[in-house]
């Protein structure tokens, strides 16, 4: 069952499209994330799906049922915003029981409802503070934990975690993704982060200038991406150019060999990079302006040295064509 | 953690306090001095105060006063804090020059707002009096509200609504249980501004030329 369908939707703004046409189905508890740079229309798709921007054409489903015209308080689903928005007036417990109060639900069930949510997102002995005397990770689970306790259909998170430190980040993603399987909830997830959209997602799409440049798993967008952007935008890689066409080898597919052995490509080592689990080699090619990445694993312990000659192999099933 | 401050600034602060306060706490001292001239200490009285309540003009100022002060003040906080909230959601250009036109009683001399007003009230026929001197004092400390509340408003930004409505809040929901709780310190202030231009205006000289223009039938100040 879909619960989420786009259809045909698109944006303009002042004369300008925002949202190119966009048609995308949603499955019941996916894990569906929108990856793009900033200004690529990720947010506004998002805003149009919790109903607070229209869109300029097209339809939006909700398990179903036409919510195109509806505003956001009749729509079964909750967004947690980029900057939290916690109401600054109202202590942690309030903060969470506000749409719980909205819906009119008895004290009872309210109860219940906000006990659940603090459990999960860790907060029961903060209940009542106010949220100035939360650090902003605290804040963030707030944030989700006022959204989940209205058992939304879906959950909306506009880079939720943008706004955090990297340890701190890196924690809350895998709190999300198991938040995420235990409730069975769809999340529809904006981000401009490769990396976290990769570790969290079922689906991944990305999204450049308000076009939609490629929709997949993770797998397939890091394995076949199809387009140039897709191709550099999601992890390292390196784009060689042939008569024919582009095509692309990760850094880690490439492999550096000394001698005069046959390789595809020569060139001089510009840089050595250490990073612990691997090291990456920076080669300027021959007779061509443009430098590849290589990355080798901690296996590798040959003494790679700057302005060295190396030839640079790859095989040819690693190659990627992504047209032009 | 307590912050260090510059020796010279709280010494800057001391003399500023001493500059403005002291002229007032000598007033305060001096009107229990039992001598018609100021200046020297002739000794302790209640004289002046008990001629003071006494006096029927001087009381009858100070009730009108503040029965202006009140009122309008009421007005324009509610007047102000509506308009506040109506041009946050007009087209920018429309924002702009509304902007403008309310922020112009903020800015313009007294004696011709007065001026005008005594113009549009005789042209009217509007029989000159407390309600004419009420509606004077809504129309410039209803653009006080309009200003801070309108900055309150700005610092506020849009995603608590948001939020509010996200959660299932109706538009009145989230007026009164976000809007409102988040804007109330600048409707109150706003509100003291009004109040206290309103009191000053009425007790301040270019306004005694003004609600003389006006007729108003009251003696201010001095018998």
């Amino acid at each position: 069952m879909f619960m989420i369908e786009l259809v045909g939707i698109e944006k303009h703004f002042e004369g300008q499209v925002v949202v190119h046409p966009l048609s995308l189905t949603i499955k019941e508890g996916e894990f569906l994330t929108l990856l793009g740079p900033s200004g690529c229309g990720k947010t506004t798709i998002l805003r149009m799906i919790a109903g607070f921007e229209q869109p300029s054409k097209g339809e939006i489903l909700l398990a179903g049922e036409q919510v195109t015209e509806l505003a956001p308080n009749q729509r079964d689903l909750n967004l947690v915003f980029q900057h939290y928005a916690l109401f600054p007036h109202m202590t942690v417990e309030d903060n969470i029981a506000f749409g719980l109060k909205m819906k009119k639900m008895s004290l009872k069930e309210q109860k219940e409802r906000i006990a659940e949510a603090v459990a999960m997102t860790q907060l029961t002995a903060l209940t009542a503070r106010y949220p100035h005397q939360l650090s902003g990770g605290q804040q963030q689970r707030v944030a989700i934990a006022r959204a989940i306790a209205n058992k939304p259909k879906v959950l909306l998170l506009d880079e939720p975690l943008g706004a955090l430190d990297l340890q701190l980040r890196k924690n809350l993603q895998s709190e999300l993704k198991h938040l995420q399987r235990t409730l069975g909830i769809t999340f529809v997830y904006v981000t401009h982060d490769q990396e976290e959209a990769m570790m969290l997602s079922d689906r991944i799409v990305i999204l450049n200038q308000g076009k939609v440049e490629q929709i997949g798993t993770p797998r397939e967008i890091y394995a076949a991406p199809k387009t140039l952007f897709a191709a550099t935008f999601v992890g390292e890689n390196n784009v060689f150019s042939t008569p024919e066409g582009l095509f692309t080898v990760r850094p880690e597919k490439l492999r550096p060999v000394r001698g005069e052995l046959e390789a595809r490509k020569h060139g001089v080592i510009q840089d050595v990079l250490y990073l612990g689990n691997v090291h990456k080699l920076t080669v300027q090619l021959d007779n061509e302006p443009m430098t590849v990445t290589i990355a080798l694993d901690f296996t590798d312990e040959r003494p790679w040295q700057i302005g060295e000659r190396i030839g640079v192999n790859w095989n040819q099933r690693d190659e990627v064509a992504i047209g032009s | 953690m307590k912050k260090k401050t510059h020796p010279l600034l709280g010494l800057h602060s001391l003399i500023m306090m001493i500059f403005i306060y002291v002229p007032i706490l000598l007033i305060i001292v001096y009107s229990f001095n039992n001598t018609r001239l100021s200046g020297d200490w002739k000794g302790f009285t209640f004289d002046w105060y008990v001629s003071l309540m006494k006096d029927r003009h001087v009381m009858e100022a100070l009730s009108n006063s503040l029965i202006v002060a009140v009122s309008s003040t009421i007005v324009a906080t509610i007047f102000g804090t509506l308009a506040a909230l109506a041009l946050r959601n007009v087209s920018r250009k429309l924002r702009v020059s509304m902007n403008g036109l309310l922020y112009l009683p903020v800015i313009i001399p007294d004696i011709i707002m007065g001026l005008s007003l005594l113009v549009l009230f005789t042209q009217l026929h509007m029989p000159f009096g407390k309600i004419t001197v009420i509606i004077a004092h809504i129309t410039f400390s209803m653009s006080y509200v309009y200003v801070v509340v309108t900055a309150r408003l700005t610092g506020m930004g849009r995603q608590l609504e948001e939020a509010a409505s996200d959660l299932g809040a109706s538009g009145w929901q989230t007026f009164r249980h976000v809007t409102l709780p988040q804007i109330s310190p600048g409707i109150i202030s706003g509100a003291l501004i009004a109040f206290t231009m309103s009191l000053e205006t009425s007790w301040s000289a270019s306004s005694w030329l003004v609600q003389a223009l006006l007729r108003f039938p009251y003696i201010y100040m001095v018998k």
